[in-house]
């Protein structure tokens, strides 16, 4: 066995003690967040961060050219120990033409390691298999990491996602004992849930971007970039997990398909066109090529189960596949049936899930999360991965649909469409439905899966709120601070500073304070310091009470 | 343009006769537009085209033969041949293939080909004579026989995200139409020798027909037009 420690602070102290300046790594608590924007912090987080490179304690995840700013790149550097990745310690360098411009991130301190895996990782996804009772193909290999905890140690484990009904989850288990060191979701779902021509779930006229195939069409795009298929499980729950698990593959015949150019699903007209769209919304807005900006595939998963067979069906059952929809890594999503017209849930009906742009954005969105910043599912970061989907969700609502109440149109609900009335959640007055408008309000609970990993539902809507005041402006109803928005015609620069900062200036590990600064930082990158969005994201996180 | 023919030198009074033949070549001249108008579908959707040509000018050529029947009246047939290769202007909006009422513009030219035979029948009155100079006018009937070129569907070139599209060719085929018409014209005739003579001729004819091409769609067009040159005449 062999014991390492994790000493990047102490590196980056080194340098830093060196270049006799602070940089603005606030030890709220260990971990250490990073946010240097100023020219001293960037000078010693810098030459650390080379240092730490050569050295291999920080490894390359992805460099990318700025497809908004020319001259800009971002570097996306991982935390390793031992040759370990270190779960959620990570930097985001931002360079003009090779000038370090911003570092984001979340450094773990120094803390003795066994990197010696005691158990070989087939044990692992036999734990696994059993503690989720899934059937885990070869396909889907554990992955050995550190895991840090709170004493500002370090635990080896193994990752590995598991779905079962009713359940979704990222066990970690640890290396040594077999024992489940932490549950995160795997599924992150919105809770509560050649050219064909075609109506949508809402009755609406659409065209789908289709193949030919013996004589049938199938939802399969060859127009886009990326390959776009969409499955019809014909209400084969026990085959969709196979398939979420790896064990089993989905083959032509389980494509959604249709004997004229006229289809007659809803639920795969709406499915096929809005994950379309909404690819064509991040390319079109952002220049970005899909969830991992190369055109990753994209697979919808729809009619999971029968709408008729709601009443036989466990409650784990509807929770996962009637009144949800969930992206569940990879490029997969799956969508709801909904329920029978005649069934209401919590006073709303709840229609096929697919039939929803926002909603769709949404899971789409977790999927750019994964591949850009990966925020990890639990407390502040998790809720800021939630509230990058639903400002991405509006955003791509307002990108296709006139502003406007009802059925099609653009505001700032979400998944009214389909669940009504109202939907689940309001950006623009998350009281109306319980959810914090201020951080003051910031629910502190479990971050296990019985309180929604640190109620990130819940919590998501201080930010999504600060979106919402960023581009409408309007008074914070708690801290009655009032935000120049920068106005419904400009919106598009609230978006790209968003879409910035939690896609490229963001670590893994972000808090609130990281967001605020990441996207202030985003809005001067691209619309200069002083600008009116800097002003606006700015007086926004201030009014919900993030500083 | 003026044809070259062969000259001999004669007597004034071989051009009593009874016939004469004329040839001609000239140009004809035409305000008139082919203006195509019509829909094909594209992604799912009707895409309206259109197509312009601008007839101008044709390159023409004639040739007639005229009888003298009594004193200062002759009857004459001509033949007139009048052909033009030009561009025309191709326009069409073709509709995005993901989303309904969101068409694309494209534009291009295409080159359209007119050929008109048309067959002149009329009657010839001699206005006057001044030394080795006559001068006649004419009237009559007219049956023009036309090949023009129309499209019948439009071709483009796009790509993701298909916000744009460009032209590409448009498929073509040959449209016949045969209409009667009139004509009326004047000529100036210089007796230069003993049978051959040199002249100078305007006609205008006119016909009115639609042109309809084999998927159905049409444009009306005037068949015909001012026609004007010279050329040599012959007695005998």
């Amino acid at each position: 066995m062999r014991t390492v420690t994790l000493g990047l602070l102490g590196a980056a102290a080194a340098v830093m003690m060196a270049a006799h300046v602070t940089p603005r790594a606030r030890a709220q608590s260990r971990p250490s967040v990073v946010t240097a924007t100023s020219a001293a912090d960037l000078r010693a987080w810098d030459g650390a961060v080379d240092r730490l490179k050569r050295d291999g304690r920080l490894r390359v995840r992805a460099a990318s050219d700025d497809p908004l700013v020319p001259g800009r790149a971002h570097e996306r550097l991982d935390q390793y120990a031992g040759g370990v990745r270190v779960f959620g310690g990570d930097l985001v360098r931002q360079t003009d033409n090779g000038v370090t411009v911003s570092i984001f991130g979340t450094m773990y301190p120094d803390a003795p390691v066994d990197v010696a895996a005691a158990m070989p990782p087939e044990n692992a996804r036999a734990i696994v298999a059993r503690l989720s009772g899934a059937e885990i193909g070869e396909a889907r290999a554990p992955e050995l990491l550190l895991l840090p905890d709170e004493a500002g140690g370090a635990r080896l484990v193994y990752r590995l996602k598991a779905f079962g009904i009713g359940r979704a989850i990222d066990y970690f288990i640890d290396a040594a004992t077999g024992g489940v060191v932490l549950e995160l979701a795997a599924a992150e779902r919105q809770t509560a849930a050649s050219l064909g021509v075609g109506k949508g779930v809402l009755g609406d006229d659409k065209k789908v971007s289709v193949a030919t195939m013996s004589a049938n069409f199938v939802a399969v795009d060859l127009l886009r970039p990326p390959s776009i298929r969409t499955y019809d499980m014909r209400a084969n729950v026990s085959r969709t997990i196979d398939f979420l698990n790896g064990v089993t593959g989905l083959v032509a015949s389980d494509f959604a398909l249709s004997a004229t150019t006229t289809w007659s699903d809803p639920v795969a007209v709406d499915a096929h066109k809005y994950v379309g769209d909404v690819y064509d919304f991040y390319f079109k807005r952002f220049g970005r090529r899909g969830l991992d900006n190369r055109n990753l595939a994209l697979i919808n998963v729809i009619h999971p189960v029968r709408r008729d067979d709601v009443f036989s069906a466990s409650a784990d059952v509807i929770n996962s596949f009637y009144v949800n929809a969930f992206y569940a890594g990879g490029g997969v999503m799956v969508y709801g049936e909904g329920l029978p017209p005649y069934l209401t849930l919590g006073g709303q009906r709840w229609n096929y899930l697919a039939g929803a742009l926002d909603v769709i954005a949404h899971e789409l969105s977790h999927g750019v999360t994964e591949f850009s910043s990966n925020l990890i599912y639990r407390n502040q970061s998790g809720a800021l991965n939630e509230a990058f989907s639903d400002i991405m969700g509006t955003a791509a609502e307002f990108f296709y649909q006139p502003p406007g109440d009802g059925p099609l149109k653009a505001e700032y609900l979400m998944g009214e469409d389909v669940i009504t009335p109202g939907g689940i959640r309001s950006l623009s007055n998350p009281g109306q439905f319980g959810d914090p408008d201020h951080f003051s309000k910031y629910v502190t609970v479990a971050s296990d899966a019985a309180h929604d990993y640190g109620a990130v539902h819940t919590n998501m809507t201080i930010v999504t709120h600060a979106y919402y005041l960023a581009t409408e402006g309007g008074t914070n109803r708690t801290s009655g601070l009032s935000v120049q928005g920068i106005g419904a015609g400009n919106r598009d620069q609230i978006e790209k500073v968003f879409y910035r900062g939690f896609t490229q200036l963001m670590p893994s590990n972000a808090t609130f304070s990281v967001a605020r600064a990441a996207t202030i930082q985003a809005a001067r990158d691209l619309y200069g310091a002083g600008s009116a969005a800097e002003r606006s994201v700015t007086q926004a996180w201030t009014a919900v009470g993030v500083r | 343009m003026i044809a070259l023919v062969p000259s001999l030198a004669g007597a004034q009074d071989a051009w009593d006769g009874r016939f004469r033949i004329s040839v001609n070549g000239g140009g004809q001249i035409s305000r008139d537009v082919i203006a195509q108008a019509f829909t094909v579908q594209k992604n799912l959707e009707p895409a309206p085209v259109t197509f312009d040509v601008d007839r101008a000018m044709d390159v023409w050529f004639d040739g007639g033969i005229v009888a003298r029947i009594h004193g200062r009246w002759s009857v004459g047939a001509a033949v007139s041949f009048a052909t033009r290769n030009t561009d025309g202007h191709v326009g069409a909006a073709i509709p995005h293939p993901f989303v309904f009422n969101l068409p694309r513009p494209i534009g291009g030219t295409v080159g359209a080909t007119r050929t008109e035979i048309a067959v002149h029948l009329d009657a010839i009155y001699r206005v006057a004579t001044r030394g080795r100079l006559e001068l006649n006018v004419s009237g009559g009937g007219s049956i023009f026989n036309t090949r023009q070129t129309l499209i019948t569907d439009v071709a483009y070139a796009d790509a993701y995200p298909f916000d744009t599209a460009t032209f590409a060719s448009a498929t073509t085929t040959r449209a016949t139409a045969t209409a009667g018409g009139f004509n009326v014209g004047a000529d100036a005739t210089w007796k230069r020798w003993r049978r051959v003579g040199l002249g100078g001729m305007v006609r205008f004819a006119h016909a009115s027909k639609t042109f309809t091409a084999d998927t159905g769609n049409s444009a009306a067009s005037d068949l015909g037009g001012l026609q004007a040159g010279g050329g040599v005449r012959f007695a005998f």
